[in-house]
């Protein structure tokens, strides 16, 4: 590849027939979405445009060198266990009407799928772009959260000013059940056995990285939803509690017997271990928004130039 | 704002909020593309993100076990196969990405190539991506 073909895609004065490319890429569903690294060309330094090799007029021509799963071409089939894909079914096509607005709902309502209307009608509306809708989505789900949250809170401070909220049980002793925890969760792999190796060592690196939020996603995608809350409660200070763990040679447990030592959580753990999964999905919302705004610029800058 | 219970329960945040497989499958899309444009931190938050939104995403899983591998994160790589895997263990992509994160893994590297040689009749460019590797490694 010649890295001066990208390099010429920064930000600013794109030129049109540089986009050419995009939609010839070997191998990859045409779309929008592929353009994503456009938005950020401006920043990219020359190692990190090694990876837009499908920029360059060979496109097309020579297969890419580098193998990145490609999420949205090729989709496997519903997953298995008992609520498929984990997705709210899409939405029947809407018959060109446009999205009307409506008077919000109660924050705590799902939003009906079946026959979206109201604030989702977008989600059906065939002349969205799939971009419009996430960035509409997104904006939706946020307001939505941050109205659930204001609620929360005032529920909250209400029941504590009249001091009828159960006190928190307080911080969580992982001790050395967690290692019952994680083997709980991970036998289906057989993970536990490979990764403990001899010191533990390989799995305390690979909790600490996951964190609890992605540690709970982690129990459900290992077909132990019940988990995950249990998870997410102590998978901040898994880590260094694994380690004690291994050290004191702690058998495993079930995972009933390790959600009666956790304890029941109150109404507001709960709300901060929510919060803490909302938080991670909001990172993600920014960054998928910076992105979006990226490519709609530089669709800008292609649109200026033309005229 | 969903609660415990419904988590529980295998309910997963885009269940609850509606988010579509649609949706899911762009996001996904982004972060494959930040990280072949080698920004692999954007390309791990926004996965997190999205497993986060949904946890049965096995190609989100797939996509995190490649960019942890980048990362240098092989035990937390093997995690994200395994997991992507146990929810699509016949999808091709799933099974390549969890090959070459065994490949990192010592003593894994027969288990790698054996899935590595049945991928090749894959086809598509994960057949190429079996076939390159198998000859990398050489017999």
């Amino acid at each position: 590849m010649d890295p001066t073909q990208p390099a010429a895609l920064t930000r600013g004065p794109v030129q049109p027939s540089e986009e050419a490319p995009l939609s010839s890429r070997a191998g990859a569903p045409s779309g929008p979405a592929r353009a994503a690294p456009l938005g950020h060309a401006g920043k990219a330094s020359g190692a990190e445009l090694r990876g837009l090799d499908w920029l360059s007029p060979e496109a097309g021509r020579a297969a890419s060198p580098g193998w990145t799963v490609a999420p949205r071409a090729g989709r496997p089939g519903p997953a298995s266990g008992p609520t498929g894909t984990g997705y709210a079914p899409a939405p029947p096509p809407a018959r060109g009407a446009p999205a009307k607005p409506s008077p919000p709902k109660s924050p705590s309502t799902a939003p009906s799928v079946a026959k979206p209307s109201g604030d989702w009608a977008f989600l059906s509306d065939p002349n969205t772009s799939v971009e419009d809708k996430l960035f509409r989505f997104m904006q939706l789900v946020q307001k939505k959260t941050d109205d659930d949250l204001v609620k929360k809170m005032e529920d909250y401070r209400a029941k504590h000013v009249v001091g009828t909220s159960k006190s928190a049980e307080g911080a969580q002793k992982p001790g050395s059940s967690l290692l019952g925890l994680v083997k709980t969760i991970f036998p289906p792999a057989g993970l536990v056995d490979r990764l403990l190796g001899g010191d533990g060592g390989l799995l305390v690196q690979a909790v600490e990285k996951l964190g609890g939020p992605l540690l709970a996603s982690l129990a459900t995608a290992f077909g132990l939803p019940g988990l995950a809350p249990l998870a997410l409660q102590v998978g901040g200070q898994l880590a260094g509690s694994v380690a004690k763990a291994v050290g004191s040679g702690a058998d495993a447990t079930s995972g009933k017997a390790e959600k009666k030592e956790s304890g029941t959580p109150d109404e507001r753990l709960s709300m901060l271990e929510i919060q803490r999964l909302v938080e991670k999905q909001n990172q993600m919302f920014a960054l998928v928004s910076n992105i979006l705004k990226g490519m709609h610029e530089t669709g800008m800058g292609v649109v200026n130039n033309i005229r | 704002m969903p609660t415990i219970e419904e988590l529980e329960k295998g309910r997963t945040l885009a269940e609850l909020q509606g988010m579509t497989e649609e949706l899911g499958a762009v996001v996904g899309d982004l972060a494959a593309a930040e990280a072949q444009a080698g920004n692999l931190e954007a390309a791990r938050v926004i996965l997190e993100g999205l497993l986060v939104t949904n946890p049965r995403e096995a190609l989100g899983w797939a996509l995190l076990a490649q960019v942890e591998r980048r990362r240098g994160e092989t035990a937390t790589a093997l995690l994200c196969a395994e997991a992507a895997a146990r929810l699509a263990p016949g999808d091709a992509q799933v099974r390549l990405s969890r090959a070459e994160v065994l490949l990192a893994l010592p003593g894994d590297e027969s288990e790698a190539r054996q899935e590595l040689r049945d991928l090749c009749r894959a086809g598509g460019a994960v057949g190429r991506r079996a076939e390159t590797l198998l000859g990398a490694l050489g017999p």
